[in-house]
């Protein structure tokens, strides 16, 4: 345990003496804030720009860089959310609930403070779930054999489908299928057998995951904005940012439980920051007294930290299954996976053997990322909101132009932009009809693993599909999978709210 | 929804019975298609079996999709979401909403941009003319500017495709690569050159503000080429046109001139 603190303590070390470390940490955690703070802007798209420009980059910097944009980005949502009533990104959307009140108040410098440093404790906390739980699940999942990696694919395409889905489960099913399929387009890794290439040869290798997700994330976001004519009103004025100890040491027990439901949740793969803050949110009224309920959206402290711990926190939680299992929590640790693959990282459970101290690095990043972005809060803030005043006609033209050059610059290949704006145009029609993006992402992600899981299985079984049912965790997953596809159905869906209204009153007494 | 937005609740089982009845018809294409891989046998001197085809995974997964599509298209028909499926504006978007026409705008900026404008012109001139484009459509409201970039697009697409016609011994709609004949790429960089200019002095005439102005000199001007220095020089990233004329001069000037 000593070893592994002195390792940390050593690489965290070697990353801030260098200099030109430091300053791609603040700067990209500066680009990440106002990424995340320019509403139609997301974390997403500023990891999957950035992931373009890392590219040259040694992976410990591109890493720097990334990290530094996902953590800045989370909590930049946050600025317009507060002064403006408009969340920068969705994970900031329970901020606006109690923050703008605040605002409305004269209280938005102590606001902004309050949610600085709310993410700053979230961020931690969810830092150290991923420091003792992945290497944990990264030991336990060496055991797992192809099965295992199949449903866990499946399961991850069937709840992300599931809990994101706005109108129809059913949709988020379709979603998550379709990415699947486009992950088989390409030679099979098995037999090197073209599938659905059309005699393109471009095709051969797969859909390049970056430019796809710059498609599928970037396209519908540039068409809304600009067809929307989405205009901001003008920002509350707000006096200094201080860091509200007092408020924050009374709502510790929200910011500790809103922490634990973000990392929880961001470890679910595909849901992420947004779902974490308003199930947050929501529990935290839950458990106030009648008193602090009603304060509830109309400026209370305890729904603004709670949603902005939790919305920090599900970012160390969604790097724990992607570090462990290779299987992305949120749609920006989609992303990084893909940067972490154009960097020669394949995460999974061999990656402690395959780079040694890995974990330890993006920890050791994490912290920087976070304390970064809590200097950057503190000191830049009033610079930032600036930003919000450039109209959205100007500066979406320019984000379009930075994905298409983005795309472009991967592979030097104009075949990534073919590829990027179709994908672009079909994931806007699916989101315009409440199809949700993310498990689409999340099955192109998995595809995969998903293809070749099965069929080493199949081979090793001899096309029996028995053994599946023999492990306990493949049989784990399956109940689950079942579950969530049946719970759906009238019947099954009857009987849960029966069983789980049977504990209600029970948990309540 | 369904209690406070009724008709939007209808609309949307609508497009469900769309995207579902596409969908079907895509799964069943596929699936013809999929029937092609070898099942059995030997394909690249591997024995193959069925659970080692490479059209196992896609095959269940067109079943699991078919299966999914027809519970959308059941959900739809029960809530009469098939019907106005055969009206072309359920389809595209009624043309007479404005958001329905800026949304197929930037469809079409982007296509034309990304399809066109990228493979055949110097890097800088194709994003001009693509930040011109959105700008004066979305940042100027002035009915006249819209008009006039949209002639101007479909000009300069018409005299692109032209100098194909004429420079090329085979005429092609799409590139798969970048252009590299050099006559072509300057007469398509002479055609875009005069589109800018004519768009710039239109938007000078306009009754627009100078600050309004400012903005999209800044935008459509400048900012690319900090873009095309930035990307081209210190990242180190080629254009997809290389012997574009504003990147053939920018070249000249860094590398001959200032030596660097």
């Amino acid at each position: 345990m000593m070893d592994q603190f002195a390792h940390f303590f050593g690489i965290l070390f070697e990353l801030c003496t260098r200099p030109s470390n430091l300053l791609v940490l603040f700067g990209s955690s500066l680009l990440g804030i106002l990424f995340g703070s320019m509403p139609g802007l997301t974390a997403t798209l500023g990891v999957a720009l950035l992931t373009t420009l890392t590219y040259n980059l040694d992976t410990s910097t591109a890493l720097i860089s990334l990290l530094g944009m996902y953590v800045g980005a989370i909590y930049g949502g946050s600025y317009p959310a507060i002064l403006i009533n408009i969340p920068g990104t969705p994970a900031a959307a329970a901020t606006a609930m109690d923050g703008y009140p605040l605002a409305l108040k004269g209280d938005g410098g102590r606001a902004l403070g309050l949610t600085t440093t709310a993410s700053l404790i979230g961020t931690v906390i969810g830092l150290i779930c991923l420091v003792v739980l992945s290497p944990l699940i990264a030991s336990f999942a060496l055991q797992f054999t192809s099965w295992e990696f199949f449903l866990l694919a499946l399961f991850g395409i069937v709840i992300s489908g599931t809990l994101t889905s706005s109108d129809l489960v059913v949709k988020g099913w379709i979603a998550g299928f379709i990415g699947l399929f486009m992950a088989t387009i390409g030679r099979d890794t098995l037999q090197f057998y073209p599938r659905y290439t059309f005699e393109q040869s471009q095709l051969d290798s797969g859909l390049e995951i970056v430019p796809v997700l710059i498609g599928a994330f970037a396209i519908p976001q540039i068409i809304r904005v600009l067809a929307e004519k989405q205009t901001l009103r003008k920002a509350e004025k707000f006096g200094r940012i201080l860091p509200d100890f007092r408020t924050i040491a009374r709502n510790i027990k929200h910011i500790v439980r809103s922490s634990m439901i973000g990392v929880g949740i961001g470890s679910v793969p595909g849901v992420g920051e947004d779902i974490a803050g308003w199930v947050s949110y929501s529990t935290a009224k839950n458990t106030s007294t009648k008193q602090q309920q009603e304060e509830f959206g109309k400026g209370s402290a305890a729904g603004l930290v709670s949603s902005e711990t939790a919305n920090n926190a599900s970012i160390g939680g969604a790097l724990i299954p992607l570090l462990t299992l290779g299987i992305p929590g949120s749609p920006p640790a989609a992303m990084l996976l893909g940067a972490l693959l154009l960097h020669g990282v394949v995460p999974g459970p061999t990656i402690e053997a395959e780079h040694p101290g890995f974990l330890l690095e993006i920890t050791a990043i994490m912290v920087m990322a976070s304390f970064a972005m809590w200097a950057n809060g503190m000191l830049l803030a009033k610079q930032v909101i600036k930003i919000l005043s450039i109209p959205s006609p100007l500066f979406i033209p320019v984000v379009g132009v930075l994905c298409i050059l983005g795309s472009y610059a991967l592979g030097l290949n104009l075949f990534n932009l073919y590829l990027m704006l179709p994908v672009g145009i079909v994931a806007f029609v699916l989101s315009e009809n409440k199809f949700p993006i993310s498990p689409l992402v999340i099955g192109l992600v998995l595809g995969g693993m998903a293809d070749e899981s099965l069929r080493r299985a199949l081979m090793i079984s001899d096309g029996s599909f028995l053994p599946m049912l023999q492990r306990p965790v493949c049989l784990i997953l399956v109940l689950f999978i079942l579950y969530f596809l049946l719970s759906q159905f009238g019947p099954v869906k009857r009987c849960t709210q029966r069983l789980f209204s049977r504990f209600k009153p029970a948990v309540g007494g | 929804m369904n209690r406070n937005n009724p008709e939007g609740a209808t609309r949307l089982r609508q497009t469900d019975f769309k995207v579902s009845v596409v969908l079907l018809a895509l799964c069943a294409y596929l699936a013809w298609e999929t029937l092609s891989f070898p099942m059995s046998g030997s394909f690249g001197g591997v024995d193959s079996r069925w659970y080692v085809s490479p059209a196992l995974f896609p095959f269940i997964l067109l079943l699991v999709l078919s299966i999914a599509s027809s519970i959308l298209l059941i959900n739809a028909i029960k809530s009469a979401g098939d019907s106005e499926f055969f009206k072309l504006s359920r389809w595209i978007g009624d043309h007479r909403k404005v958001i329905n026409r800026d949304r197929w705008y930037v469809i079409a900026a982007l296509s034309l941009y990304i399809y066109l404008y990228i493979p055949s012109l110097d890097f800088y001139l194709a994003t001009v003319m693509f930040l011109l484009s959105l700008c004066l459509r979305f940042y100027v409201d002035n009915n006249k500017l819209k008009n006039v970039i949209i002639q101007t697009n479909l000009a300069l697409s018409i005299f692109i495709l032209a100098m194909r016609w004429m420079f090329v011994p085979q005429f092609y709609w799409l590139a798969m690569e970048a252009t590299v004949d050099e006559p072509l790429i300057l007469a398509c960089d002479a055609g875009a050159i005069i589109t800018i200019v004519v768009c710039l002095l239109l938007l000078w005439l306009s009754p627009v503000s100078q600050q309004k102005r400012h903005h999209i000199l800044i935008t459509a001007l400048a900012v690319p080429l900090l873009l095309v220095f930035s990307f081209n020089f210190l990242l180190q990233v080629p254009m997809p046109v290389e012997y574009g004329s504003v990147i053939k001069l920018m070249e000249y000037i860094w590398y001959e001139i200032l030596a660097l």
